[in-house]
């Protein structure tokens, strides 16, 4: 397969699977987490007393760390950080400096969380969740103030972070691989992810801004970057919902004999890791020394 | 002349360099006696194996370009030889294409995810480890056929047809 015929399979292929990721989740995993009592809210459900308390943390926690970059035909386009979520957002109307430009990039701060729990009082039953995506995109119109905001859709690069070495040709390794980190942050862009709702003229906005072929588009019907449920991990800790903890084995013959060298003398003993304790080995390590 | 046949090796991980030696072996243990000019090119040949075996270990998915390029550098010098190696590897369906095997991986990945037996956190655990594996996928393997795709010269584009 040549490279070309690679990337056109490769795209073919990585679509469906996200496709796929998705239905999953949306189909399966999150209706049975509600089942469970546990919600991840989204903006269209919040009641008024939970957007009193997100507006809250809004204007003390999210937006000092907020820098929201507006976009005019006079300034390059901003290299948006790899990986980074961040929101397209379409204004009317004219900021401070009587600017009109219409359009801006809102990155998600990635110094906070991606996930929050509603105390007590707020979630109906059970526990309820709120991304801080979802929490910047209720309270857009706070950071533009004077301006409309008309849309705003979630979207993510991936930039190429290979490193390329030519062993042969390059005679100081070192500096080598120094450039090619400098290089790394700043790498091609390879995929652009966005919303499913987002109108095609600001996904060919994007995508002639990120130079990048159609075919690495990827519509998103949800949540863009699906890792960022992983903070729940943390916040839920019930045991019923995880795989049991795995405790290591002890052999018997080791537990039976007080000195392991009496055990060996007996019979040979195979370990087999880390399936059995990595445990003996130290010990019989540390009573060698005695 | 009728070269020798290969014998290719089965064990799955050193298939690639292996045969790519027994090439380069087979070449010089019996040069095709009935073309005068196998002396002139033994040592372009022998050159370029040796780059290539390394540039294997930098991605084997070029694996299709350089049988092609073998091919190219063997049609010089003998017809029966091209015809043993389009034998001996046939470029599309002997190997594994790395990139869309690591794909396959991350599909049985995604499969955890939607068994119902598992606990429903795990499960929602295996869809983001199929998130970051992507991540890392497209910054990676995808990224560097890019490059490949970039670097490709005009005389390995004609080569690869």
């Amino acid at each position: 397969m040549t490279p070309q015929e690679s990337l056109s399979e490769i795209s073919r292929r990585a679509h469906a699977l996200v496709e796929e990721q998705y239905a999953i989740l949306n189909q399966e995993i999150l209706p049975l987490l509600s089942n469970e009592c546990i919600r991840v809210l989204t903006r269209e459900s919040w009641t008024q007393p939970q957007i009193n308390y997100l507006k809250e943390i809004f204007h003390q926690d999210i937006l000092p760390v907020l820098s929201p970059i507006g976009l005019d035909p006079a300034h390059p386009f901003p290299r948006i950080l790899n990986k980074s979520l961040n929101f397209i957002v379409k204004l009317d109307g004219k900021d401070a400096f009587g600017r009109n430009s219409g359009r801006a990039i809102v990155q998600v701060p990635r110094s906070l969380p991606h996930l929050i729990e509603l105390p007590e009082e707020f979630a109906a039953d059970g526990r309820a969740f709120v991304f801080i995506s979802s929490i910047i995109n209720y309270f857009m119109t706070e950071i533009f103030i004077g301006m409309t905001v008309l849309e705003r859709y979630q979207f993510r690069l991936t930039r190429n972070s290979d490193i390329f070495l030519d062993e042969e040709e390059t005679e100081d390794l070192l500096r080598a691989v120094q450039g090619e980190l400098i290089h790394r942050q700043y790498g091609d862009e390879v995929r652009l992810e966005i919303t499913h709702h987002c109108p095609s003229d600001l996904e060919e906005f994007l995508q002639a801004r990120c130079d990048i072929n159609r075919d690495a588009i990827y519509r998103i019907p949800g949540s863009v970057n699906l890792n960022r449920f992983s903070d729940l991990f943390d916040l839920i800790k019930d045991q019923k919902y995880y795989f049991k903890p795995f405790t290591q084995n002890m052999p018997k013959m080791l537990k039976r004999n007080k000195s392991y060298f009496d055990a060996l003398q007996k019979q040979d003993i195979l370990l087999h890791h880390p399936f059995d304790s990595f445990q003996a080995v130290v010990d019989f390590f540390t009573r060698g020394r005695h | 002349m009728m070269p020798a046949r290969n014998n290719i090796t089965t064990a799955a991980n050193n298939r690639v360099q292996t045969t790519v030696i027994c090439i380069s072996l087979r070449f010089f243990i019996a040069p095709p006696k009935s073309t005068g000019y196998a002396i002139d090119y033994s040592t372009e040949i022998h050159l370029s194996l040796k780059r290539h075996i390394v540039k294997f270990q930098h991605y084997s998915s070029c694996c299709a370009r350089f049988v092609i390029k073998l091919k190219y550098y063997f049609t010089r010098i003998d017809t029966l030889l091209v015809d043993s190696i389009e034998r001996d590897f046939p470029v599309s369906s002997t190997y594994f294409n790395r990139e869309l095997s690591l794909l396959e991986f991350n599909r049985r990945v995604l499969q955890q995810a939607s068994n119902p037996d598992l606990p429903i956190m795990e499960r929602l655990r295996f869809l983001c480890i199929f998130s970051t594996n992507l991540d890392e996928f497209f910054e990676v393997r995808v990224g560097g056929l890019i490059e490949m795709q970039d670097r490709v010269s005009p005389l390995n584009l004609y080569l690869m047809g």
